[in-house]
C-alpha cells in the first residue's frame, strides 16, 4: 500500500516516514510502543505498561524512570498459596526479535515516589533503559483504572 | 434452548398421557434452589470457587471507625469482597474500581441488595483514615475494613488461604523499612445472601457489565 502511494506521489511516502519516526525506533531497533501509566489512586506509585519489541540483537530492559517520580523499578508477579505479590527484578530479558509486554497483573514497571499526583489525561515522559545502553523516552498518557483492566 | 418442534411433540406426548400440568410444575420446583443455582452459574462470567467458604463472623474496623462484623454486615445481601492494600499500584485499585463500576450499572433497587467490601492486607500502613481517603479518591461505595494481623489470619484461614507471615514481605530495594510489598488474593469474591463464597472473579476475568449481569442473574433466584 505504501509502495502504491509512493508511486502516485512522493510526498505521501515522506509523510509515512515521518509518522513511522514517532514509534521511538532507532539504529539497533528496540522499540517502545503503546506506553501508558496507570492512574495513581494512592498518589505514591503508578504502574508503567508498554509493548517493547526487541531489535536484532539480544538485550534486556533494566530500568524505567520518569521526571515525574523519584525512582522506578521492574516487577514480576509471584504466586503462592493463592496469593500474589509483586517482586522486584533487576531486568527483563529481551531475546532478539522478542516482544515484551508490560501489563497490569503481570510483568510491569512501577514509578515510585511520584512528585505530583497523576490524573487521567495527563501525559508524562517515561524513559526505558536497556542493558545495551539504548534509551527510549516516550510520552506516556495516564490511563484510568478501568481502561487498564483490558490491557 | 428447546426447539419449538420438540416442545410441541413433548406437549403432545404429555397430553396423550394425560399428565396434569400441576404435577409437572410441582416436579420442577421440587428440584430446589441448588439446581437453580447450578443453572444460573452456567450463565455467569464468575468462576465457581473450588472450595466454597462461609463468610467468617469476624469483627473488623470500618473506614468510618465503626466496628463491622463481616458476616452480620453482609448477611442477607450479595457482597463483592476484595483483599488488598492501598500502596498496591494496579490490581487492588483496578478490582475496586471494577466492583464500583459494576454497582453503578445496577438500578437503585438492585444496588440496595449488594454491599462492596475491601479488606486491607496491610494494617501497618493502612490506617482507617488512609482507607477512607483511598476509597474516597476512587468515589467507591465500598466499606473499607482493617483488622489486626491475627484477625486477618483467622479470616483468611476460614476462607482457605494461608496468611503470609510478615517476614515474607518483600522489602523494596533502595526503600526504607516502611517500603515493602504485600501478598494478597487477586480475585474479587462474590458472596451470596446465604453468606457463602461460591463465586469469584480472577484478576483477568469479569468486566463491570459482566459482574452486574451475574448479580442480576443471582437476584432472580430466591434466597
Amino acid at each position: 500500500m505504501v509502495a502504491r502511494v509512493r508511486h502516485r506521489s512522493g510526498r505521501f511516502a515522506v509523510l509515512a516516514l515521518v509518522l513511522a519516526g514517532c514509534t521511538a525506533a532507532s539504529e539497533d531497533g528496540v522499540t517502545v510502543q503503546d506506553a501508558a501509566v496507570g492512574e495513581s489512586v494512592n498518589g505514591i506509585n503508578a504502574g508503567v505498561y508498554a509493548r517493547i519489541e526487541a531489535g536484532g540483537v539480544p538485550d534486556s530492559l533494566v530500568a524505567v524512570s520518569s521526571p515525574a517520580a523519584e525512582k522506578g523499578s521492574l516487577h514480576v508477579m509471584a504466586s503462592e498459596g493463592g496469593m500474589m505479590t509483586m517482586q522486584p527484578v533487576p531486568a527483563f530479558a529481551l531475546p532478539a526479535g522478542a516482544i515484551l509486554a508490560l501489563s497490569p497483573g503481570a510483568r510491569h514497571g512501577m514509578l515510585e515516589g511520584l512528585l505530583s499526583p497523576l490524573a487521567v489525561g495527563d501525559t508524562i515522559d517515561v524513559t526505558f533503559t536497556f542493558a545495551s545502553g539504548a534509551e527510549r523516552t516516550v510520552r506516556a498518557p495516564v490511563r484510568s483504572l478501568l481502561d487498564l483492566r483490558g490491557r | 434452548m428447546r426447539s419449538p418442534r420438540r416442545a410441541r411433540a413433548r406437549a403432545g406426548f404429555l397430553a396423550r398421557r394425560r399428565v396434569p400440568a400441576l404435577v409437572l410444575i410441582f416436579v420442577a420446583t421440587a428440584c430446589g434452589p441448588t439446581d437453580d443455582l447450578a443453572r444460573a452459574a452456567r450463565r455467569m462470567t464468575a468462576i465457581e470457587s473450588g472450595r466454597p467458604f462461609t463468610v467468617p463472623a469476624q469483627t473488623l474496623t470500618a473506614h468510618t471507625g465503626e466496628p463491622f462484623d463481616l458476616r452480620e454486615g453482609t448477611s442477607g445481601r450479595f457482597a463483592l469482597l476484595f483483599f488488598g492494600y492501598t500502596y498496591c499500584p494496579d490490581i487492588c485499585p483496578i478490582q475496586v474500581a471494577t466492583a464500583n463500576a459494576a454497582l453503578e450499572q445496577l438500578t437503585e433497587e438492585e444496588r440496595a441488595r449488594v454491599v462492596s467490601v475491601f479488606v486491607t492486607m496491610d494494617p501497618q500502613r493502612d490506617s482507617v483514615e488512609r482507607l477512607a481517603a483511598w476509597l474516597g479518591g476512587m468515589r467507591s461505595s465500598a466499606v473499607g475494613l482493617r483488622g489486626t494481623t491475627s484477625e486477618l489470619e483467622t479470616l483468611l484461614e476460614a476462607m482457605g488461604f494461608v496468611m503470609p507471615p510478615m517476614t515474607s514481605r518483600q522489602p523494596i530495594p533502595g526503600g526504607t523499612a516502611e517500603d515493602y510489598l504485600v501478598p494478597h488474593p487477586t480475585s474479587l469474591f462474590l458472596i451470596t445472601p446465604d453468606g457463602m463464597g461460591r463465586f469469584q472473579y480472577p484478576y483477568d476475568r469479569g468486566t463491570p457489565s459482566e459482574i452486574a449481569d451475574d448479580l442480576r442473574t443471582l437476584m432472580e433466584l430466591s434466597w
